[in-house]
């Protein structure tokens, strides 16, 4: 078929219609897209140029290009690092456009005027992007479907898209989208387009595999130390063991006689060793020897700190987050209290990738490779850093081998950025598997003090969580109590008189964001907690549950706080029922179980966005040996997009979670991580591994995040179920077999 | 510097290296296989799990002058019956998520069904032990399950056509 003669549809309206010559003069419409410009690819001498074969095309939005040989190019504006939205997002795309799945082609975004915003955390890419891709899919339809009316002379309400094509189906036509490409981009781009919903959805809701999964079979997936720059040195860092402490001495010498080893940098973050090879590199740092003055920091000791956090949690003093009726009053007033202290260690995000980034600094130009989660900051920074603008720094996202929060922060792109320029040649920096555990930012330590008071029927009439932690937001900022209580101040259940409180008690190590954040810990306390009230009053945990949620135990989120802070998330106490119901009847509930054996039950939401429940099923031995026999979760996160992707973040959701549980546990001794290999900060392995059972609820909702949601509600599920094997309470992770004789 | 003579995924490359220097960087920084992953540099992750004449071992640990008189394959070795169904198997089960530790699971997993042609899941349990932050471990066992079955196939089919490539935006 040729391609069709552009039309006479232009409009005077300059927001829809831009027509203008690109360099190979090709008719390009739409918003001012980086897409819209010929798509670059790599010559036989790695050079990037441009692909003058993809010539004429139609970019009707920054997240679509379709070109006249069919290809349709999906931007991803979001980090791809296993939670799989390099294929769901494309999917949302795709199914509203009714493209050929087979024919996508993804361009990662790199932060820019048009993507400012390229920040992925807290289980919100597909919350997010939905709506603005499903817009884009569907303004490009309408295009096509205009185009192919004008050619095929039907009314376009009779044509549809299916499979890469404009289809008519009475008269068994079939224009492909190539074909349209310059008809169609001669039209003005719809600004409220409809979503076409009258047919079946083709590709969302389909179990779809990971995209980039056939390259990472061959290991020929790039991430960010797969990167390669012709001329590039490597580096690795020595760095203080204990915050803030400043080297004193170093041997220059023996690590220069390294062979291999070209340079030794100071940076203000530590000692550079750039060498011809990593292998080289990791060798000088160990030959510097560095003597370091540790200063102050030294005396810190986690197992000494957890016994002040522990305290704080239970003494009055905190700062009160939410209050609700008078706590102390009916408190005082009851005859029947129930009291428990929770605690969970710091926590490394132990990511399988160092942590890395390349760099190549030139005369007025800064380009870096780093798998990051959050890639705008990294230009703002390092522009900062070198005294460039924003516009120099270019910031590319390869594959992240792991993210889980640990690279919302790439600290150390500066310091490649550094060694670049001082080096004038390109660089990659990586740390070693021990500098990676004794630098990052740790999930904080955690205490928590709740108390109740139950009236006759015994249901709790008050309830008062007072938290203490090293506060995550402190390592950004101002403490931000919303975030550090996520999970406990908007607590689901009813309860007259409620006070959640909080105490921040600072750590010499940086706290970071860590897989499902500080739901992680809260919900651990809130769901353990609700199970003693159950277990107390000889209630059923599911049932107590059912009747504790309702509308009510929200009623004063409705306003901004006094604090000028937003209204928290209403939890939807509806969805929350239902994943509990459904949880329960999977996972057989109400069977009894033998001797030994026991379940636990907890449920938390996300936000108002994502509900989930979960029950443990675990043995543990006479010895005090636990096995965690199952984990049946029921999940509500809306419209599910790709089943495949979502089941296999629950099953890694859990895993996550049971490493935590089980093993998870960062200490400091003299200021100094003493745990700094993966035989010492032991992590989940295939034998720990659980039968894993996941439903869904049906997608009623607008789709939501998973990546997050599975985690929180495992620990307290398995606490719940080893106390209904065993009559033993779990109030301190990671679970030990001492704790279970 | 001596040079050494390695034969890699079938043919022999020649390099100049420190003889302590471990076959992991020899792959990674000096050869540009980068598919072998570095994790922990001690032998405990597995991610840079290769094969030496079939068997799996830890590329971080082996001194490129242990190396010289042995088959070495890696992941982008192409052709080998056991690792084409392991790598269809692969992608028949999603398994891979961030993906950074599949390549050496995918090592461990082929030289476990040249031993192991039929695996129990007692056997894949002891033999698998590579850590996966992203919890891949429930489908790591279900695609060499199925790999197993694939291998004894008479033509395992290779896994998937997309190429990968991509420009930035």
């Amino acid at each position: 078929m040729s391609l069709l003669p552009t039309n006479g549809a232009r409009t005077n309206r300059r927001d829809f219609l831009k027509v203008g010559s690109a360099a190979v003069g090709a008719l390009i419409i739409g918003i001012p897209s980086a897409l819209a410009q010929p798509l670059r690819r790599l010559d036989e001498n790695g050079v990037a140029v441009d692909d003058a074969t993809r010539a004429v095309a139609l970019a009707p939005s920054e997240y679509l290009r379709i070109d006249a040989d069919g290809t349709v190019t999906i931007t991803v504006a979001r980090s791809e690092m296993g939670q799989g939205v390099r294929t769901a997002l494309p999917m949302i795309l795709a199914d509203e456009l009714g493209a050929d799945w087979r024919s996508i082609r993804l361009v990662q975004a790199t932060p820019s005027p048009q993507f400012p915003k390229l920040g992925t955390g807290g289980s919100t890419s597909i919350s997010d992007m939905y709506q603005p891709l499903r817009r884009a899919g569907a303004a490009a339809r309408e295009l096509l479907v205009a185009a192919a009316a004008a050619h095929l002379a039907v009314p376009a309400t009779e044509l549809r898209t299916q499979n890469g094509a404009v289809v008519h189906t009475a008269s068994n036509r079939r224009v492909p989208f190539g074909a349209l490409v310059a008809a169609a981009a001669a039209l003005p781009v719809p600004q409220t387009p409809v979503y076409d919903r009258r047919f079946e959805h083709p590709i969302v809701g389909k179990p779809m595999r990971r995209i980039d999964a056939p390259a990472i079979v061959r290991g020929t997936a790039t991430y960010g130390l797969d990167v390669r720059v012709p001329g590039m040195l490597f580096a690795t860092i020595a760095m203080p063991p204990v915050p803030g402490s400043k080297p004193t001495s170093f041997n220059r010498a023996a690590a220069k006689a390294v062979s291999g080893v070209r340079e030794i940098i100071e940076l203000p973050t530590g000692v550079a060793v750039v060498a011809t090879n990593t292998w080289a590199a990791l060798k000088g740092r160990t030959a510097l020897a560095v003597i370091w003055n540790d200063g102050p920091n030294a005396i810190f000791d986690s197992t000494r700190f957890r016994t002040t956090l522990r305290t704080r949690a239970q003494t009055a003093g905190g700062i009160t987050a939410r209050n609700v009726g008078d706590v102390d009053a009916a408190l005082a007033g009851s005859t029947r209290r129930v009291t428990g202290t929770y605690e969970s260690p710091f926590q490394a995000h132990a990511t399988m990738e160092p942590q890395n980034c390349t760099a190549h600094v030139t005369r007025n130009a800064c380009e870096l490779w780093v798998g990051t989660q959050e890639p705008g900051d990294v230009q703002q920074n390092v522009a900062k850093t070198l005294a460039l603008t924003p516009e120099q720094v270019t910031v590319h996202v390869p594959l992240l081998g792991g993210g889980f929060g640990r690279r919302i922060v790439a600290e150390y792109a500066t310091d490649a950025a550094l060694l670049s320029k001082q080096l004038g040649a390109p660089v990659q920096l990586v740390w070693s598997r021990p500098d990676d555990f004794a630098h990052d930012m740790y999930q904080p330590m955690f205490a928590a003090q709740l108390s109740a008071a139950v009236d006759a029927n015994g249901m709790p009439v008050a309830w008062r969580h007072r938290v203490a932690s090293t506060a995550v937001t402190a390592s950004f900022g101002d403490v931000y109590m919303q975030a550090e209580l996520l999970g406990a101040r908007d607590v689901p259940y009813a309860i007259p008189n409620l006070r959640v409180e909080y105490t921040h008690v600072p750590a010499p190590m940086k706290m970071g964001w860590w897989r499902a954040i500080q739901f992680v810990p809260n919900v651990f306390a809130r769901e353990s907690f609700l199970d003693e009230l159950a277990a107390a009053s000889q209630r059923d945990p599911l049932e107590y549950r059912l009747q504790l949620l309702s509308e009510k135990s929200q009623a004063d989120f409705a306003a901004p706080s006094a604090a000028g802070q937003p209204a928290a998330s209403r939890v939807d106490v509806d969805r929350l029922r239902a994943v509990l119901m459904l949880a329960a009847e999977k996972s057989g509930w109400h069977v009894p179980l033998e001797k030994g054996h026991g379940r636990g039950i907890a449920c938390m939401s996300y936000d108002d966005r994502s509900y989930v429940a979960q029950v443990a099923e675990v043995f543990v031995s006479p010895g005090g040996l636990l096995r965690v026999k199952k984990i049946t979760t029921a999940l509500d996160v809306g419209l599910v997009i790709n089943p495949l992707g979502l089941t296999g973040q629950v099953e890694g959701g859990i895993v996550w979670a049971l490493s935590a549980a089980l093993y998870g546990d960062m200490r400091f001794t003299k200021g100094r991580a003493s745990r700094t290999s993966f035989a010492e900060y032991r992590v989940a392995s295939m034998t720990d591994m659980p039968v894993m059972e996941t439903h869904f609820m049906p997608g009623i909702h607008e789709p939501s995040g998973a990546g997050e949601p599975p985690v929180p509600a495992v620990a307290p599920a398995i606490a719940n179920a080893i106390f209904s094997a065993t009559g033993k309470r779990v109030r301190s992770l990671p679970i030990t077999p001492a704790s279970l004789v | 510097m001596p040079d050494y003579s390695l034969s890699i995924n079938g043919a022999t490359q020649t390099v100049s290296a420190d003889a302590d220097t471990p076959l992991l960087w020899v792959l990674r920084d000096l050869l540009g296989l980068t598919g072998t992953k570095f994790g922990c540099g001690a032998g405990q992750c597995g991610a840079c799990t290769v094969q030496i004449d079939g068997a799996a071992v830890r590329s971080c640990q082996l001194p490129v002058a242990g190396a010289t008189t042995m088959q070495i394959s890696t992941i982008e070795r192409t052709g080998d019956v056991l690792l084409e169904a392991c790598r269809s198997a692969w992608l028949e089960e999603d398994v891979a998520q961030c993906g950074y530790c599949q390549a050496g699971v995918l090592m461990t997993s082929a030289a476990l069904l040249r031993t192991t042609p039929s695996p129990t899941d007692a056997q894949i349990d002891a033999a698998i032990t590579n850590i996966c932050r992203c919890g891949t471990y429930p489908r790591i066992k279900r695609a060499i399950q199925r790999a197993a079955v694939l291998a004894k196939s008479p033509m395992p089919a290779s896994g998937g056509a997309r190429s990968g490539k991509e420009t930035d935006a």
